[in-house]
């Protein structure tokens, strides 16, 4: 592991992947491709298993889990701090003299 | 800082959307206020600009009055609220040359002060704060300049998909119907875009490469 700024990868990368074996342990590159499916909560039981023990002994992967976690919530937050606090009014404003003046 | 929003039940839309519809004014406003916020958030994602993403706003909810009538419920009103105000900034952004994040009037540039701390902290405590805590890092300058300019670095069309996704919540099988494609397919997608954004917010939170 060579740290949390690169895509994790540990040698013994498993051909088959965990998808079509999910019963074989994860390894970083394998733990990536499953990123996605692992926070919509969509793995099956058993490759949750094996995706948390990886991130328990492999701490890149938790900082790396953490981040793809976090980017989409933080642009989420980003943006919603720039909602301007009087647009409501405004809003409501320019609709009632469009749809009742 | 996480910003939090009231959960939005579904049921609570389709009761006020069937009041509005039978002429109560105020169910309409109500359901302005309830997502007015969301609906400006993807569009200023999309078009980068407060002024347009506030017409947008305006025309969203503009044509969501006009169609109230032929709203039955089919589909959540918030999945087609978002859908019609995604379809305005694209359509918006696609009339005009694109701009750089960096000249959207409100997102503060963050440079000049990161190298001019009054309170005599780094700028690179942002840094390796995203490493280990990035939730708790979310306030610093340094990682909102980075956030503009990750975003900026996505296409139009995933830019769309992300927010329509993080911020109005909109579900796998409603994305797959809006981009005209398979749930498999934007699942894909948007691992490929979260794996793009975290790649560009450590290069520019760490200065390295994405990998």
């Amino acid at each position: 592991m060579s740290g949390s700024t690169e895509n994790p990868r540990h040698d013994g990368k498993d051909p088959e992947g965990v998808m079509s074996n999910p019963s074989r342990p994860v390894d970083c590159q394998q733990l990536v491709e499953l990123l996605g499916e692992y926070v919509d909560n969509q793995l099956t039981a058993e490759q949750r298993v094996h995706v948390d023990y990886h991130m328990e002994q492999c701490a890149p992967c938790l900082a790396f889990l953490r981040q793809y976690k976090f980017a989409p919530q933080a642009v989420r937050d980003h943006l919603l701090q720039a909602v301007p606090v009087d647009l409501e009014d405004r809003l409501l404003s320019f609709l009632k003299k469009r749809t009742r003046g | 800082m996480l910003v939090s929003l009231p959960e939005i039940p579904a049921e609570d839309d389709e009761v006020l959307v069937a009041r509005a519809r039978a002429g109560d004014y105020d169910a309409f406003e109500a359901l302005v206020r309830r997502h007015q916020r969301r609906v400006y958030a993807v569009a200023y994602g999309i078009v980068k600009n407060a002024a347009e993403a506030e017409e947008v706003a305006q025309e969203t909810f503009l044509s969501a009055f006009e169609h109230l009538d032929g709203f039955r419920g089919e589909a959540r009103f918030s999945t087609w609220l978002f859908r019609v105000a995604s379809n305005h900034a694209l359509m918006k952004l696609r009339k005009k040359k694109p701009e750089p994040w960096g000249d959207v009037t409100d997102l503060e540039p963050s440079l000049s002060r990161a190298q001019s701390r009054s309170d005599g902290t780094s700028p690179f405590d942002a840094l390796s704060q995203w490493a280990r805590r990035p939730d708790e890092a979310a306030d610093a300058n340094e990682v909102q300049e980075a956030l503009s300019s990750a975003l900026d670095t996505l296409s139009d069309d995933d830019r769309a998909l992300l927010l329509l996704r993080s911020i109005a919540e909109s579900s796998h099988e409603a994305l797959a119907e809006r981009f005209e494609t398979t749930i498999p397919a934007i699942k894909s997608r948007l691992h490929r875009i979260r794996l793009q954004l975290r790649g560009q917010l450590d290069e520019r939170l760490h200065g390295k490469p994405p990998p």
